[in-house]
């Protein structure tokens, strides 16, 4: 299945800026996530998230962590199973650069 | 173009939180506010102190501590106005007060001040500053202010939230 967000935060960054969109796609027949794929999950904590995937657990679970320093850590996001994740960024579609825009202002 | 063409179906589109600490968007400035009213408060009771002539040991313990709890609240001011500067505040909020890091800075320079000195003047300085703030980060939520006196000692003008 494909689904769309936008992204609030900077938890992300450098890769994700907030404003971008990312279009994602859910993992076909059971297929199972890796290591640096940035995925879309819907944690029970802190509600729908972007983060990649940190470690391959047992059983279809997953640690996540966040690209910032100041973001969520491993740790803080707990385990996540792949029913939770709604699927891995297949298209980032990045915001107007601020910086360009003022220019052009 | 394509941002462009999704920013306009942007209400239909979910929101991924990516923040960079735990979300929970609870910011206000009454703590700074009122860590500035204590501090006013403590540079009242030392300057009564300082009139008498020559001090006991219960004064000398009282002084102590004042002088203490005055450092950790002025601390207190520059951690909260801190905090919202450095995590609620976004560009938007700056381009609507540009002097917004400026006024941060007097606050942290007076908070620095009003540890350093027992001059009373210091704490009416950083109260003055922080209500500034409390109006502006108001503001930003489009909550209307009004300033009263507080009713407790120090009984100084206050900043407060028209809410409800």
């Amino acid at each position: 299945m494909i689904g769309i967000c936008k992204i609030s935060g900077d938890s992300m960054l450098p890769d994700y800026k907030d404003g971008d969109y990312v279009v994602y796609l859910s993992a076909l027949f059971g297929a199972n996530y890796s290591i640096g794929q940035c995925v879309v999950v819907q944690h029970a904590d802190y509600g729908l998230i972007i983060k990649r995937i940190a470690k391959v657990r047992e059983h279809h679970n997953y640690g996540l962590k966040s690209e910032s320093g100041n973001g969520l850590n491993e740790q803080q996001l707990g385990v996540v199973h792949r029913g939770q994740i709604k699927g891995r960024v297949i298209w980032h579609i990045q915001a107007r650069n601020p910086a360009t825009k003022t220019t052009q202002n | 173009m394509i941002h462009s063409l999704l920013a306009k179906f942007d209400k239909n589109i979910p929101v991924a939180k990516a923040h960079c600490d735990i979300p929970c968007a609870i910011y206000d400035p009454s703590k700074a506010q009122i860590a500035a009213l204590s501090v006013i408060r403590f540079l009242d009771l030392i300057a009564e102190i300082a009139e008498s002539e020559q001090l006991s040991i219960a004064q000398q313990a009282k002084l102590s501590r004042l002088v203490r709890e005055k450092e950790i609240h002025a601390a207190i001011v520059k951690e909260e106005v801190r905090v919202i500067w450095g995590d609620y505040m976004k560009q938007p909020q700056f381009d609507a007060y540009p002097d917004m890091h400026t006024l941060v800075h007097s606050i942290m320079l007076a908070g620095g001040a009003a540890k350093q000195h027992v001059d009373v003047e210091n704490g009416h300085k950083l109260m003055s500053l922080v209500n500034e703030f409390a109006e502006a980060f108001w503001a930003t939520k489009g909550v209307e202010t009004y300033r009263a006196t507080c009713p407790y000692p120090p009984s100084v003008e206050t900043v407060y939230p028209k809410l409800g």
